[in-house]
């Protein structure tokens, strides 16, 4: 009767291999890193959800942060404001962007970067904005494989009818961000996605252009506690348009994403919907008025 | 479980459940009296401690995550001089933040000016984001935190100087 109120054990593994044999062997304890998902999720004692937590605080292979020329490599465990600082020159400033508005310093300082993006039924401001870059995540755990870890896209790692494409033992251990110049790069958020997931939205675009025409043109919508929504038919109609956009290709660009919105999901409400709508709207006749002053 | 820490400055020893908030270790078994937190969550922002002298939201700290680490509350830090320079930054802009928010406000000045006595405004309103009490406009929180950071510059050249 009373090993239901027992405290929960703190495991501390200080190497990659001895988080990995601790996951085989408890699959279902939580993963602790900065826990500011988990936390403002708390159920007081006794912990309903798991009697075992592992603290990745201590493996300093999950914190490291590493770059090449083509990459940025950061581990899981890696605080917000450690990759803001370490990647301040280097990051894109849509990334910059997402990362400082993830919330204040007493936030950005314990969050960390896996945690953000392994929340199983949020998909919060980085998910949005890496899914416009070519993003590769490291897993490492799944016993099925010859190999100690495998590599997928970001965009794989969350299954279309919502939560993580993980195995059960497996652990996201790096991230990997392909370094890309955008000529126009916007992050908004409107709502606030952790607190009211269900009325906020995301906007990403990341565009490069010529003198007169648009030569690559992304952009992503999030709505939080539905998923992440692309479209490559509407980017392919504005790419190979020419500056500045005529207002009736901004009109037509957005009537067709109204439309392909409704389609996508029933549970997106009105306000999201116009929401993201509006900020699709605004950022072409910004990256118009972009392209005229230059 | 056993936790260990610096509470205040004084060595201390707690034999509690390993995931309960630092909040509730504080309130509940410490009888910290400046917390006044609304919601437990992280979304009030009036729990506000410093953590090895960094401000956190002490309802989001697990309280295995406090061994061997120094857990500062208002009680402590409103005997220091880094007090002094924020409290006269308050009094001088002639803007008090009210009692239920008070130790937050003040914690949170602290961490803004201890990395950077200049701040700029934009710093200064995103870390107070993290705050819902309205009880100062935004306007007076930056003159005031600004006014603090001039208060420690001024402070910390002297005592080069000396």
């Amino acid at each position: 009767m009373h090993a239901e109120n027992r405290s929960p054990s703190v495991f501390l593994p200080s190497t990659a291999s001895e988080l990995l044999e601790l996951r085989r062997k408890m699959p279902r304890a939580t993963l602790w890193a900065g826990g500011t998902g988990l936390m403002s999720r708390y159920y007081p004692y006794p912990y309903p959800l798991s009697r075992d937590i592992i603290s990745l605080c201590n493996v300093p292979e999950l914190s490291r942060i590493s770059r090449t020329e083509r990459y940025l490599d950061i581990g899981a465990a890696a605080r917000l404001d450690q990759v803001l600082t370490v990647g301040h020159h280097i990051l894109p400033p849509l990334l910059a962007k997402a990362l400082r508005e993830v919330g204040p310093s007493p936030i950005t300082g314990r969050a960390t970067i896996g945690g953000n993006l392994c929340i199983p039924d949020l998909r919060l401001n980085l998910a949005g904005a890496l899914s416009l870059f070519s993003v590769q995540v490291e897993l490492r755990g799944d016993p099925s494989l010859r190999t100690q870890s495998r590599q997928i896209s970001l965009n794989k790692l969350y299954r279309k009818e919502g939560g993580l494409a993980l195995k059960e033992t497996e652990v996201l251990t790096r991230i990997r961000i392909a370094f890309e110049q955008g000529d126009f790069q916007q992050f908004h958020h409107i709502g606030f996605p952790y607190r009211h997931p269900d009325e906020a939205v995301i906007f990403c675009v990341f565009v490069n252009h010529g003198e007169s025409s648009i030569s690559d043109f992304r952009f992503s919508l999030t709505f939080p506690s539905i998923g992440i929504f692309r479209d490559k038919e509407i980017e392919s109609l504005v790419i190979s348009t020419s500056l500045p956009l005529k207002s009736w290709e901004i009109q037509g660009a957005s009537m067709v994403l109204k439309k392909t919105l409704q389609s996508y999901s029933s549970r997106i409400l009105p306000i999201q919907h116009a929401r993201e709508v509006q900020a699709f709207e605004r950022s072409l006749t910004q990256l118009n008025t972009r392209s005229v002053s230059r | 479980m056993k936790i260990d820490c610096q509470l205040n400055g004084k060595p201390k020893e707690f034999y509690v459940s390993s995931d309960i908030p630092l909040l509730q270790l504080l309130t509940e078994y410490a009888h910290i009296s400046t917390l006044h937190p609304d919601c437990g969550k992280g979304m009030c922002g009036n729990c506000i401690v410093l953590l090895d002298d960094l401000p956190v939201l002490s309802c989001l700290i697990p309280a295995f995550e406090i061994r061997g680490r120094q857990i500062t509350t208002l009680e402590r830090f409103q005997k220091t001089r880094d007090y002094t320079d924020i409290i006269k930054g308050f009094e001088r802009t002639d803007s008090m933040p009210c009692s239920y928010c008070f130790s937050s406000k003040i914690l949170l000045a602290h961490g803004i000016i201890s990395r950077n006595v200049s701040p700029e405004p934009d710093e200064i309103l995103q870390t107070y984001s993290i705050h819902a009490c309205t009880c100062l406009d935004v306007s007076q929180i930056v003159k005031a935190v600004a006014q603090a950071g001039t208060y420690r510059g001024r402070r910390r050249r002297y005592a080069r100087r000396k």
